[in-house]
């Protein structure tokens, strides 16, 4: 039975700037939701809110009906998070970060034999490109096992041969994974998402195409 | 949480070597700068070693945490393997004097 996600009247202020008003949202396994704003709207916020890094004024975060307190989120991996920054130990090799995510020889190997990763295990993580690492960081972070996946910006200094690969691959994810991804190459991320929201002025509004992201103010 | 702890633990031991290489003038005896400098390391050295990776490897904890691994978890359990080896070093240092 595929898992459902829901997030209920999340609110966060900074100070005196509210950045979340009751934001809510939900999304299911096998599906992929984006979520667009402009910069400081609140969508990085948001992301570790639901992660449970960071504590909300409000929230009642749900899986399937079931309520769960945001510092389950992590212990229980519920759910996995790919942050904006890069978080993998630069002085370590790439063959020897794959065991640290995995330990079962299996899994280490559909990390190894992923496009690109074979041509750079042996290399240093600190000697990668911005979109070789971006890349790595995806498939050791999407490939373990939360139901759930937020993305914060996975394009994000990607060349456009990892771009398809990644698309792919998150793509061949749906099956098992829901899948909530923010982004500013946008129409990477309406190749492959199923819905689309947008926040603006702290809450989360509903768009279907581009259009709507020009009326919602995010493109011009 | 192996590299976690290694990580930390290697700031705890370079801050441990900096603090007593600072107040050697303060000892007459290496058992007493020894047992300070153990001391030092089993009590406060893990928090500086943790206030340490936090300030040069702060998004890391990314990692540990979609592996499941809280911060408390991590900074717990460094803690606690750093508290035992003073202690067991301590023990060396009294039954050596």
């Amino acid at each position: 039975m595929k898992k459902e996600l829901q997030l209920h009247n999340v609110s966060k202020a900074f100070g005196k700037k509210e950045v979340l008003k009751n934001v809510s949202l939900s999304f299911a396994q096998g599906e992929i939701i984006s979520l667009f704003g402009r910069n400081g709207s609140g969508k990085s916020t948001l992301l570790k809110i639901l992660f449970g890094t960071l504590k909300a004024d409000s929230m009642d975060l749900r899986i399937d009906n079931k309520q769960v307190h945001p510092k389950d989120v992590i212990p229980k991996q519920l759910i996995g998070y790919l942050p904006q920054d890069n978080f993998l130990p630069k002085h370590l090799k790439v063959r020897d970060v794959i065991p640290l995510f995995y330990k079962n020889g299996a899994d280490q190997d559909l990390i190894f034999r992923a496009p690109f990763i074979e041509k750079v295990a042996t290399h240093k993580v600190g000697t990668l490109s911005l979109g070789e690492l971006r890349y790595l960081e995806l498939l050791l972070v999407a490939h373990l096992e939360h139901p759930f996946l937020l993305l914060d910006e996975p394009f994000s200094m990607i060349e456009p041969l990892y771009k398809e690969v990644i698309k792919e691959f998150l793509l061949s994810l749906k099956a098992k994974k829901g899948i909530l991804l923010t982004d500013h190459y946008y129409r990477d991320v309406l190749d492959i998402s199923d819905r689309h929201l947008v926040l603006v002025d702290g809450t989360t509004q509903i768009a279907n195409d581009v259009s709507d992201l020009k009326r919602l103010g995010y493109l011009k | 949480m192996w590299t976690y702890y290694r990580d930390v633990t290697l700031y705890t031991l370079a801050i441990t070597l900096l603090t007593s290489f600072a107040s050697a003038a303060m000892y007459n005896s290496l058992s007493a700068r020894l047992f300070d400098a153990v001391l030092i390391f089993g009590i406060f050295g893990t928090g500086l070693g943790v206030l340490s990776f936090n300030y040069f490897q702060k998004a890391q904890y990314y990692m540990y945490y979609n592996l499941g691994f809280t911060r408390q978890q991590l900074i717990t359990r460094t803690w606690l393997v750093n508290l035992v080896i003073a202690v067991i070093f301590i023990g060396i240092i009294v039954l050596l004097r």
